[in-house]
């Protein structure tokens, strides 16, 4: 048997082929004479029988083999596509995910007969009178291009990534040496180094950078299943305006997306014969992007969902009667409380929309909910979008470094003498005003009273406020590193980010310190 | 048949000894500036950048509540990697790596309890993982 270090290799590329055979299952239960379909499907079902062959995988490779005989009879019109083969197909999905998970997990194959069993039952169906006369005369696979696709781990692509933040640290040193040395070639040779490096960096960020509608595209075959297995009708629509992001990220909004596609699917689209909707629309605002997922189904009634906090003793039925609609809308993020009066598969332990709530805050950002009785759910998530090389001010406070995106700055003021603004609320310059921002007391630093040399006018999303500075205001380019597990609850530093010295600095994040 | 044997990286902290069991990124960095962190525990000094990674630093004296009033202008760490993320004990002096056959429970402690003995008896007290990163609340 191959070695086993090749294992994680076959379960990487098999996932990103399982996600494209569900896609196009999907497409072909809408069009089930495609043959163009049908041809893509085969090479992709072969395409999996070769990698499972490789890693000595026998039962999948003959459980893959069993799919292709079915798509091959296809091909050749030897057999018709019709709901039950697709259904069988979805379920055997199901299967192999399993089996992957088993291989992944346990380094063995689950017993998969049964499956293999019903496959060759369905090429029974086979229409032999006209095979004679349908059959191509070119097998499937002569005619299929072969693509060449090449698996990189993040680990392996974040490794690479670090060594070019140290390069490029290098480059910005030698920069600043030649801006003093008066020597015009060697400057020009430091430029040019300089766009190259940062052409490399974004070359090295675009293949990290995935579209949106590639990572998504298993998601309809996930509200299938589940609406399937409910008895419901629904519909998904995905709109991803085209939006790519690094793949690491997308990875943790899919997780997100699939508890509340989960939900949506099983507590908020009614059985009802009309048919059910999920709208999952993604946006990007200054710098922060919007995840909505809009149901059209029953709604919450928050009644009853505090109802279920009293009964399951999260809150007494006192303290329940004084509650706003707003405080009661938390305790459906609260494991505990679940509005599925049955405990299935799907969802209704009540730990679902606590565990996306978690994990929407691990990733920096928050969630709330709008939901109408008969009308539906909507849940909007806001996630700031991560950094990567930016130009910012950077500037000293009691010995902590700062920096701010200069992008938030709308201008930086000369104060004409050091002013103590300790107890300023707001700042007046040409008329405007502009509410003070107090870093002294967002971190708790008591006991001084600095006097101020400068002040950043901040324009954000309609909110204008002033950030005092003691002295020290530079301007730099700057590479954000991934936020150290300390920052975890701190909701004022967005990140850290590295200075052309190789100095570690504190990112603020503006959009809560508003 | 032989022992199974547990690899460890041993430090100083002022005359004491003690180890770190060997992880990936270890190593001795030394270095004189240091990012402070406002309204963070005792426990963490600051960060360093080193080798393309933010390096979180810990004031060991204060994990292990030890009193000792030694300045060193340059200072030092060792570092380890958990989970993806750099961390990097201040301590006084580097050690050597040594390979050890049996490790022992001190039951009066509740943190920091696993230890062996050197060749001439001393005990050395082994800071596992876990316990670190309890102790400076990551797991919160």
């Amino acid at each position: 048997m191959i070695s086993t270090k090749y294992k994680d290799l076959y379960l990487s590329t098999t996932k990103e082929q399982f996600k494209k055979l569900s896609t196009l299952l999907l497409y072909l239960e809408k069009k089930p004479a495609s043959q163009n379909l049908i041809e893509n499907i085969f090479r992709l079902i072969h395409s999996m029988k070769g990698a499972a062959a490789t890693m000595s995988y026998k039962k999948t490779v003959n459980l893959l083999h069993a799919m292709e005989s079915v798509v091959d009879a296809a091909y050749n019109g030897d057999l018709r596509i019709n709901q039950k083969i697709l259904n069988s197909f979805f379920d055997i999905l199901d299967i192999l995910k399993q089996n992957f998970n088993s291989i992944d997990k346990h380094n063995k194959e689950i017993v998969l007969t049964k499956q293999i069993k019903l496959i060759k039952t369905l090429l029974n169906q086979k229409n032999t009178k006209d095979a004679s006369k349908q059959k191509k005369e070119k097998h499937i696979l002569g005619s299929l291009p072969s693509v060449a696709e090449l698996t990189v781990s993040t680990d392996k692509l974040d490794d690479i990534g670090n060594s070019l933040d140290d390069l490029l640290i290098n480059a910005m040193k030698i920069k600043n040496k030649a801006k003093g040395s008066e020597d015009v070639d060697f400057l020009k040779v430091c430029v040019d180094n300089d766009k190259i490096l940062a052409n490399l960096r974004r070359q090295l960020e675009k293949i990290r950078i995935v579209p949106l509608k590639d990572v998504l595209s298993s998601l309809p075959y996930l509200v299938r299943e589940i609406a399937r297995n409910e008895n419901k009708q629904v519909e998904i629509v995905i709109k991803d305006h085209n939006i790519s992001l690094d793949k690491a990220i997308v990875d943790e909004i899919v997780e997100i997306l699939i508890q509340l596609l989960k939900n949506a699917v099983a507590h908020g689209i009614a059985s009802k014969p009309v048919k059910g909707k999920i709208i999952v629309d993604f946006s990007l605002v200054g710098d922060r992007m919007y995840i909505s997922v809009e149901d059209n189904g029953q709604g919450i009634n928050w009644q009853d969902i505090l109802a279920l906090a009293i009964k399951n003793k999260i809150i007494s039925s006192q303290k329940a009667k004084t509650m706003t609609i707003d405080q009661i809308k938390k305790f459906i993020f609260q494991a505990g409380i679940s509005k599925g009066r049955n405990l299935n598969t799907v969802s209704g332990r009540g730990i679902g929309l606590s565990l996306v709530k978690a994990k929407t805050e691990e990733l920096g950002g928050s969630i709330e909910v709008i939901s109408k009785i008969n009308k539906g759910t909507k849940f909007i998530i806001d996630l700031p979008q991560p950094l990567s090389v930016f130009r910012s001010i950077i500037f000293n406070l009691l010995g902590y470094v700062f920096a701010l995106p200069l992008d938030f700055i709308d201008k930086i003021i000369n104060l004409d003498d050091v002013k103590n603004l300790n107890k300023t609320k707001i700042f007046t310059y040409k008329k405007n005003k502009y509410k003070l921002i107090s870093l002294l007391n967002i971190f708790d630093i008591k006991n001084f009273e600095p006097l101020y040399k400068y002040i950043a006018l901040i324009n954000y999303k309609g909110s204008k406020v002033a950030l005092p500075i003691i002295r020290q205001v530079q301007e730099d380019e700057l590479i954000m590193k991934k936020a150290p597990l300390i920052f975890k609850n701190n909701k004022y530093i967005k990140g850290v980010a590295v200075s052309a010295q190789g100095q570690a600095i504190l990112v603020l994040d503006i959009n809560n310190l508003i | 048949m032989t022992a199974r044997s547990e690899k460890f990286i041993l430090f100083y902290i002022g005359d004491e000894q003690y180890a770190l069991p060997v992880l990936i990124g270890n190593q001795f960095i030394e270095f004189e500036n240091m990012t402070l962190i406002p309204k963070i525990s005792q426990k963490i000094k600051g960060l360093i950048y080193h080798n393309g990674n933010i390096v979180t630093i810990i004031d060991t004296k204060e994990l292990l509540n030890i009193k000792i009033l030694q300045k060193n202008k340059q200072l030092m760490c060792l570092t380890f990697e958990a989970d993806g993320y750099y961390y990097g004990l201040l301590v006084d002096q580097g050690g050597e790596t040594l390979a050890v056959n049996k490790t022992f429970n001190d039951r009066h402690k509740k943190v920091f309890s696993k230890y062996f003995r050197t060749k001439d008896k001393k005990k050395v007290y082994i800071l596992d993982i876990d316990d670190i990163l309890s102790q400076i609340n990551i797991y919160d």
